[in-house]
């Protein structure tokens, strides 16, 4: 539905605001940052069509698409987010490879055809990259999954409960970056939740 | 000078660091590395309150969490904390402290005379005395009692500082960083496993800080020292200090508790008072340690009679004399070590004074060549003194009557042997059982991953615990899936002797009576154990309930095994047939903001808005909470606005004009596939397979047992393309409905969903002037024929993708237009200047009410689960041809019998009269006394701008079949009777004219 042909967007409004600043947190071992102009696309493949439709999205993105659970494949401007045995969500910001908003999923329509719905959820999500040597601290504050570099590594991705909220966590890197995605209307609540748990690093 | 009861050297104090505190208003000072219990009786300070209930004077007995009696009011203001105990309190500078329980003041407590009252004051004297009247139990009695015993006082202030809660897991958690623990955490760690070893104190050694021990040939805290400088520097291993294990839950999950900033005046900034931890160990190893436990004699109480171990402590560690002329009181050979090291620091020993009559020949030898005087086959009859112990009266064990010989004294160390600290073992659902060989219970089989080593285990020899906890952490690892070879164990110096004959009560001087402290903290006496036995509370939990033995913020682990063994010894019964009471977390109190941690505030529970909120918020909109989202509910225009003005004015303008409101919160579903029609055609009760592409279709769902679930609308977008919608409540449920019957029903089916509340800002258009508003922004044809009733269309406003639907739940024309949500606020504001000039306005939750009611649209107050499709009139709806969810239960007999409570319409017929929601129909016939023979209920009521009166609509006995009659609406609270005429729910618009205009 989006229409790629427009030239004119029209600008998409934080559901942060009015946290308005560059970084939510900046301190030396901790920063949380708002992923700005997220892009969030659900593919849900149709029955028997997981494999095919997995290959169809490596295809087209050119990252191996995970079908083992708990893993995020990515390249450096778009992740895939092993969801559930027959679903993914492929996380890019929009201004990454230059993309227009809309052409992601233009781009996983096309590749998937009938064998998987292509959902949009683009603004029903907020993603927040928390990161630095306490980030993990930061973690275990809100979520009880194990997240120790042994169990929890680049490249894996869990759907808990982090901040008593339902989020995805991506770790991006061994920093370590974490990127969480929580439903929008609940971005506020979860953010200060995350910035509470950081104060206790401002003087690290 | 001050702390005239330090030593000149030793310990593991820092005399280059003096730090200042304050107790009772007077100044003192200690050093860094003291507790606030050894730094007072470093200045000679042993009277720090008054007792619970007899306002005894007491002072410090122990040195650890044990502690009955040494308890303060730490800190002034908002961060007071009643109740603490000195020995388990950090020195810092600047420290206040407070007796608690003494009024004027410690030295002289005027509720001290209830000392003398004691004979009325037994077990169970509440019970007993304060039985009648009933009525004077919570008016006159309570006040009373609650005044004249207690501990300390609540602040009244809130508490500045915060709490926080923190998860982590490991293969081997070590509970105790004593020899045994950290011989444990060292083996496991060796293997490569993921261990956390937690500690309650900041120096860590456990008892190689408090005795002297050598390890490997090393002073036990310089070997202590090492081995925690090895683990630190390891990876995989996390130290926690002023950590303590508190609670064992089911799964092997483990709370504790780790102040943070207990050891500081005030937290630093963005630090938190306290954090608790929940740990997930694959396996636990309890290296806990033990308890000593008391010898019971008369006024066993005074200030300055303290444990033996804790009197080595107090020497040792901290470098104090708690006394200058001390005795030894003992069962056991392990308190020999006490006049051994008392003597060491230079404190005078009277005597030992051993119960048994054959002690250790070696350790006899050592205090001759000390010249230490040991008396055998006697004890410690009764103490004397007022607020500080001055002599001991020894008695024989045999309780003979001969003259009891007198010995004055400023300390009596007392040891009655020791008790393994078990209770993380028994929460853990494990049973301890009783070991004859140390008077004592050890642990039981284990029920979850854990094991007890060392003193926890009964082992109290240094060697076994060196050697047992390597063992334990050796095969925790290798449980957790860890191999490698075990080391050696390092060799211990002095392995100690802890033989011990049990000496559970001496026998009194005279044969007199004295006061003989079983239960320090609660003033739980030997003759109130056995008055409770007398009386019939002979198990040890009705013991502990009705004397109040093992409660409050030391639970007993100084005096549960000595009140057992009186117990038994008044049923005349062995210690375990007895029993033992369950031990219960926590094991040391536990703040109550700690179980919060950062859930309070505007953190209690999250809260969800909508794109819109910002702008509902600027208009000074009254918002309402609709599970966790905030609605807005009603637009003040001005101050004195009340929200009767508000929502007849956002009626009309809806009713007469154009107005819009927020609808993000209803719960979206997107259904893709191949059989979404037919998945849809199975959960709702009406057709599914023939709707046409660019269609709405109003939908009822049931629940499996026939009531309905919700109702909302779904739209045919493209040939296998739905979009569903729920009301905001029933958002999650219905989804978990679908995937339940999708997954575990029909998994046939070639269907695939989720949820896209989130995604979408919706805002319905609703009004005459609708079309007329949406004709300026949006890009596809409205006109009727175009866009009829029920259409729904992708489309642009301006510049912003939309998708339209021409739906209404107001009854007026109206649409609803669907935008992503991040465009959401800039929707609404191309929407409201478009229609500026006709007055468009916006409108809350309370004018949807009024128009919903008016509309007879059902809702949440009808949906109350107890309802049929029938009972709601929507049966008309359903087809009874097909299959769907429920259509069997809502066919069984009592479905269709008469009687039903049934939806219709409520008029008030007498004006300027409101009805109430909860108000019963009742016949006239009836009063307001005998509502029990009530007709039915009003579910939802408003007063109507349209009809101008008051409406409703109301759940009634064969209600359909009513129209007409009249009954009366009872609402007996209030003593309210209104009359009101029975009519048809839909009060507007009964053909449905307007929203098809």
């Amino acid at each position: 539905m989006p229409d790629t042909q427009a030239k004119e967007f029209p600008v998409r409004v934080s559901p942060l605001l009015p946290i308005d600043r560059d970084a939510i947190v900046d301190y030396k071992n901790v920063r949380l940052q708002e992923r700005k102009c997220l892009n969030a696309i659900q593919v849900l493949a149709y029955a028997n069509k997981h494999a095919e439709t997995a290959s169809a999205i490596s295809k087209a993105l050119g990252i191996e698409c995970p079908v083992t659970p708990g893993i995020c494949s990515s390249n450096e401007h778009t992740q895939i987010a092993w969801s559930t045995p027959n679903s993914w969500m492929v996380i890019a910001s929009d201004d990454a490879a230059g993309r227009n908003p809309g052409e992601l999923l233009e781009t996983l329509q096309r590749a998937v055809g009938e064998l998987a719905a292509v959902v949009d959820q683009s603004h029903g999500r907020c993603g927040l990259r928390l990161s630095g040597p306490r980030a993990r601290e930061v973690m275990a504050k809100n979520t009880a999954i194990d997240l120790h570099p042994r169990v929890f590594k680049p490249g894996q991705c869990a759907s808990t409960s982090v901040a008593h909220m339902s989020a995805l966590v991506i770790q991006v890197d061994d920093q370590p970056t974490y990127d969480l995605f929580v439903a929008r209307s609940l971005a506020r609540s979860f953010a200060h939740a995350i910035e509470h748990s950081c104060h206790e690093f401002q003087d690290d | 000078m001050t702390q005239k009861f330090r030593t000149t050297d030793g310990g593991l104090i820092d005399r280059n660091r003096p730090i200042s505190f304050t107790f009772d208003g007077k100044s003192y000072q200690g050093y860094e590395g003291d507790t606030l219990a050894s730094a007072l009786l470093a200045n000679g300070v042993h009277l720090l309150g008054r007792s619970f209930k007899y306002h005894r004077p007491r002072g410090i007995l122990a040195a650890g969490s044990e502690e009955p009696n040494a308890m303060v009011e730490l800190r002034t203001g908002a961060r007071k904390e009643p109740n603490t105990r000195a020995t388990t309190i950090e020195l810092f500078d600047g420290l206040v402290a407070k007796s608690q329980n003494c009024w004027p003041s410690l030295s002289f407590d005027i509720m001290a005379i209830n000392n003398l009252f004691s004979p009325l004051l037994s077990a169970g004297f509440y019970y007993k005395t304060f039985m009648w009247p009933v009525s004077f139990w919570t008016n006159v009695y309570e006040h009373i009692i609650r005044r004249a015993a207690g501990l300390g006082t609540a602040p009244t202030e809130a508490d500045p500082d915060h709490y926080e809660q923190c998860h982590e897991h490991c293969d081997v958690l070590v509970v105790g960083a004593g020899p045994a623990g950290l011989m444990a955490a060292q083996a496991a760690a060796d293997k490569g496993a993921r261990v956390i070893i937690a500690d309650e104190h900041v120096l860590l050694g456990g008892s190689l800080n408090s005795e002297d021990l050598t390890v490997s040939g090393k002073p036990g805290n310089d070997w202590a020292a090492a081995q925690v400088a090895k683990l630190s520097a390891m990876d995989n291993v996390h130290i926690f200090t002023r950590t303590t294990v508190f609670g064992y839950y089911d799964h092997n999950t483990v709370a504790a508790i780790e102040k943070v900033s207990d050891h500081v005046a005030v937290p630093a900034p963005g630090k938190p008072r306290q954090r608790m931890w929940i740990f997930y160990p694959k396996q636990v190893v309890i290296a806990a340690g033990a308890t000593e436990r008391p010898l019971i004699f008369g006024n066993n109480d005074i200030p300055g009679i303290m444990l033996a171990a804790a009197v080595r402590t107090y020497t040792n560690q901290y470098g104090v004399k708690p006394g200058s002329r001390a005795i030894v009181v003992t069962n056991n050979s392990d308190a020999y070590r006490t006049a051994i090291d008392l003597h060491g620091a230079g404190v005078t020993v009277v005597a030992v004074v051993d119960s048994r009559t054959h002690p250790d020949a070696p350790l006899a030898a050592e205090l001759a060549s000390l010249s230490i005087e040991l008396i055998t086959g006697k004890t410690v009859g009764a103490a004397g003194g007022g607020q500080r112990v001055a002599y001991a009266l020894l008695v024989s064990t045999q309780g003979d009557t001969e003259e009891p010989q007198r010995i004055d004294c400023d300390l009596i160390a007392s040891s009655g042997g020791w008790n393994p600290n078990l209770h993380l073992h028994s929460q853990s659902g494990a049973k301890p059982v009783y070991n004859e060989a140390i008077f004592s219970f050890v642990p039981g089989q284990s029920r979850q991953a854990e094991v007890c080593v060392g003193a926890a285990n009964g082992s109290f020899g240094l060697q076994e615990c060196l050697d047992q906890g390597l063992a334990a952490g050796a095969e925790a690892a290798k449980l957790a899936g860890f191999k490698g070879k075990n080391k050696k164990p390092p060799k211990a110096g002095d392995d100690g002797d802890y033989s011990i004959e049990a000496l559970w009560i001496s026998p009194t001087p005279y044969n007199k009576s004295y006061k003989q402290f079983v239960d320090q903290q609660n003033d739980v006496k030997v003759s109130d154990v056995n008055l409770a036995a007398q009386e019939g509370y002979d198990s040890v939990e009705l013991l502990k309930r009705y004397t109040t033995q093992g409660m409050a913020t030391d639970q007993g682990k100084t005096s549960n095994v000595n009140a057992l063994a009186i117990l038994a010894g008044q049923r005349g019964e062995p210690i375990p047939d007895v029993g033992i009471t369950t031990f219960r977390p926590p094991y040391v109190p536990v703040a109550m903001g700690v179980f919060a941690g950062h859930t309070v505030g505007h953190e209690f529970m999250p809260v969800r808005h909508t794109a819109i909120h910002d702008w509902n918020k600027k208009q000074g909109a009254v918002f309402i909470e609709a599970g966790l989202w905030l609605r807005a509910r009603y637009y003040p225009q001005s101050p004195s606005d009340t929200m009767t003005d508000c929502y007849i004015r956002e009626t009309n303008n809806t009713r007469n004009n154009v107005a819009m409101i927020d609808v993000s919160t209803l719960g979206k579903i997107d259904i893709q596939g191949p059989d979404a029609a037919e998945f849809l055609n199975r959960l709702y009760i009406n057709n599914w397979l023939k709707l046409p592409i660019g269609k709405v279709r109003y939908g009822v769902m049931l629940r499996e047992d026939g009531m309905v679930f919700d109702d909302g609308t779904t739209s045919r977008l493209g040939e296998n393309h739905y979009f569903m919608t729920t009301t905001t409540a029933n958002a999650a449920p219905v989804l978990s409905h679908m995937e339940y019957y999708h997954q575990t029903v029909w998994p046939d089916l070639d269907v695939v969903f989720c949820s896209v509340t989130e995604q979408w800002t919706g805002i319905a258009v609703a009004g005459p002037n609708s079309r007329k508003l949406l004709k300026k922004v949006i890009d596809i044809d409205l006109d009727n024929a175009a866009f009829p009733f029920m259409a729904v269309g992708e489309c642009h406003m301006n510049k912003i993708p939309a998708r339209l639907f021409r739906i209404s739940f107001s009854g007026e024309l109206a649409y609803e237009v669907n935008v992503p949500a991040d465009y959401g606020e800039q929707a609404w504001l191309e929407l409201l200047e478009a229609g500026k000039e006709m007055g468009v306005a916006p409108y809350g939750t309370e004018p949807l009410g009024t128009m919903r009611i008016e509309k007879g649209h059902v809702a949440g107050s009808e949906l109350d689960g107890r309802t049929t499709a029938l009972d709601l009139g929507l049966e008309g709806l359903s087809n009874r041809s097909k299959h769907f969810i429920g259509k069997h239960n809502s066919a069984r007999p009592a479905m269709l019998a008469e009687g039903r409570l049934q939806v219709v319409g409520l008029k008030s017929l007498e004006p300027g009269r409101n009805l109430r929601v909860g108000a019963h129909l009742v016949d006239d016939k009836v009063t307001l006394e005998s509502v029990s023979q009530s007709q039915g209920h009003v579910s939802a009521t408003t007063f109507s701008p349209s009809l101008g009166c008051s409406i409703a609509l109301g759940l009634l006995k064969d209600g359909t079949a009513r129209h007409g009659e009249q009954i009366d609406a009872v609402f007996p609270l209030d003593d309210e009777k209104i009359r009101v005429e029975i009519c048809h729910p839909v009060f507007i618009d009964p053909k449905g004219e307007l929203v098809r205009a």
